[in-house]
């Protein structure tokens, strides 16, 4: 019987880059995301004698998460203000505007014709940044971790229903973000009362 | 936009943070040094029974134990009593009756022992009770502190200074720990008396060089992060420095 160490090895190692990334995006910075994966990985390394099924991915993000949230609440003191109501939400879109104001290319992205790359990335990493963390997390893992609904789901605790919706509004808000010019298919309204 | 130029946008440009190297060396550091305080075991210890007897039938793998409240050991400190009681069991286990006490501890179980007290040593708190690069101050230092005399040979011309000791525990014997270092790499070196001869041995643990030999009724059992071969003309300067004090007594 391989040892716990040599698990380790096999299953979560190759998960580090994964879960990194979901504690980095999470927490938006790299001390405190360095905390929280190596925090999981020592809870991994407790309970992986429980873990079951094939993919240790999945199993290995949900602790990542947990750890990452627990940082996020230590450090806000209280649940409200982890940004998961919509005032926060709101207001947090408008600063993001505000900050993008600057007339001409800055603000839209046109896929077809794709900015210096550099600028693509800073906004499209200030917008997906500026989402709260339960929107932003599925996002972050559907689209740079690859992994299925039914995966989120498990990932985050929640029924497959709301991983739909969360990633539908997630998009809604990435794309007056970062196509406020050139969207006439972006939903109008938003702004009236 | 679509939902796929969407899709394509983030998955472009949005970053991708990875683990690096250092990242991953200090998981393994911290995995090696839990892992080395908890039994691999299925008969754990009195703490860890419980979670190991309850969560074997929740779906898909997922326990809640894994997601319990995290500030439970937010910062797993070592415990050496349960190390020490794993090591124990581990030994127990892993071998029948006297044959383990008629062997040399094998290199795997020293290899842990060593990394679990190098790591603790290099965390917060004092890595040593003595602190000088002096090895006619070190020396003495351990008399009335230890019930023999380990040897700590200068090797400031080779590259390699002193920084000091201290007494520390190899599983349940009282050792000699001595700290070199070179550039920024620590040189740990636990010395104990032994009646057997042993050949040399170099091995590599979880990333660290182990080196262990006996010389002159001591063992002497070492452990670095420096590279191997740096690593091996610290063990040949010392047993050539050792070699030659046996057959020229120092003036």
């Amino acid at each position: 019987m391989p040892s716990l160490t040599q698990r380790f090895e096999t299953d979560i190692l190759p998960c580090l880059d994964a879960g990194y990334n979901l504690a980095r995006w999470l927490l938006r910075e790299d001390a405190s995301a360095e905390d929280v994966l190596q925090d999981a990985c020592l809870r991994a390394l407790r309970h992986l004698d429980q873990r079951q099924g094939a993919d240790a991915r999945p199993w290995f993000l949900r602790i990542v998460r947990h750890c990452a949230y627990s940082h996020l609440q230590a450090r806000a003191g209280h649940p409200l203000l982890l940004g998961l109501n919509e005032d926060e939400l709101d207001a947090a879109q408008e600063r993001w505007q505000r900050s993008q104001a600057e007339p001409d290319s800055h603000g839209a992205l046109d896929p077809a014709q794709p900015l210096h790359e550099r600028q693509c990335r800073d906004t499209v990493n200030a917008a997906l940044r500026s989402l709260p963390p339960f929107l932003r997390e599925v996002l972050v893992l559907r689209e740079l971790e690859g992994l299925d609904y039914a995966e989120i789901a498990l990932i985050a605790g929640l029924p497959m229903g709301t991983v739909m919706s969360r990633l539908s509004r997630a998009r809604a808000r990435m794309r007056q973000m970062l196509a406020p010019a050139s969207a006439p298919d972006a939903p109008k309204g938003r702004t009236t009362p | 936009m679509t939902d796929d130029d969407l899709s394509a946008l983030i998955q472009q440009h949005a970053s991708r943070y990875r683990a690096d190297s250092a990242l991953r060396a200090a998981v393994r550091t911290r995995v090696a040094l839990e892992a080395a305080a908890m039994p691999d075991h299925p008969m754990a210890p009195p703490g860890n029974t419980a979670t190991k007897a309850s969560g074997h039938t929740h779906g898909r793998g997922f326990t809640a134990h894994a997601l319990g409240p995290t500030s439970a050991r937010p910062h797993p400190a070592f415990s050496w009593n349960s190390a020490l009681a794993g090591l124990v069991l581990g030994l127990a286990l892993s071998a029948t009756g006297l044959w383990v006490w008629q062997q040399p501890p094998a290199q795997e179980t020293l290899g842990q022992a060593l990394i679990a007290r190098h790591v603790q040593a290099l965390g917060p708190g004092p890595l040593l009770a003595v602190v000088s690069s002096e090895h006619h101050t070190v020396k003495p230092w351990f008399q009335g502190r230890l019930d023999f005399s380990p040897p700590v040979p200068d090797l400031a011309d080779q590259g390699f200074t002193l920084r000091g000791a201290r007494v520390d525990r190899l599983d349940t014997r009282a050792v000699a720990a001595l700290v070199y270092q070179r550039r920024q790499h620590q040189i740990e070196v636990f010395i104990e008396p032994s009646p057997r001869n042993l050949a040399p041995q170099a091995w590599q643990q979880r990333g660290f060089e182990l080196r262990r030999w006996t010389d002159g009724g001591m063992q002497i059992a070492l452990i670095s992060d420096l590279n191997a071969s740096e690593l091996d003309l610290f063990v040949s300067q010392w047993r050539a420095r050792q070699a030659g004090h046996a057959m020229a007594p120092p003036s």
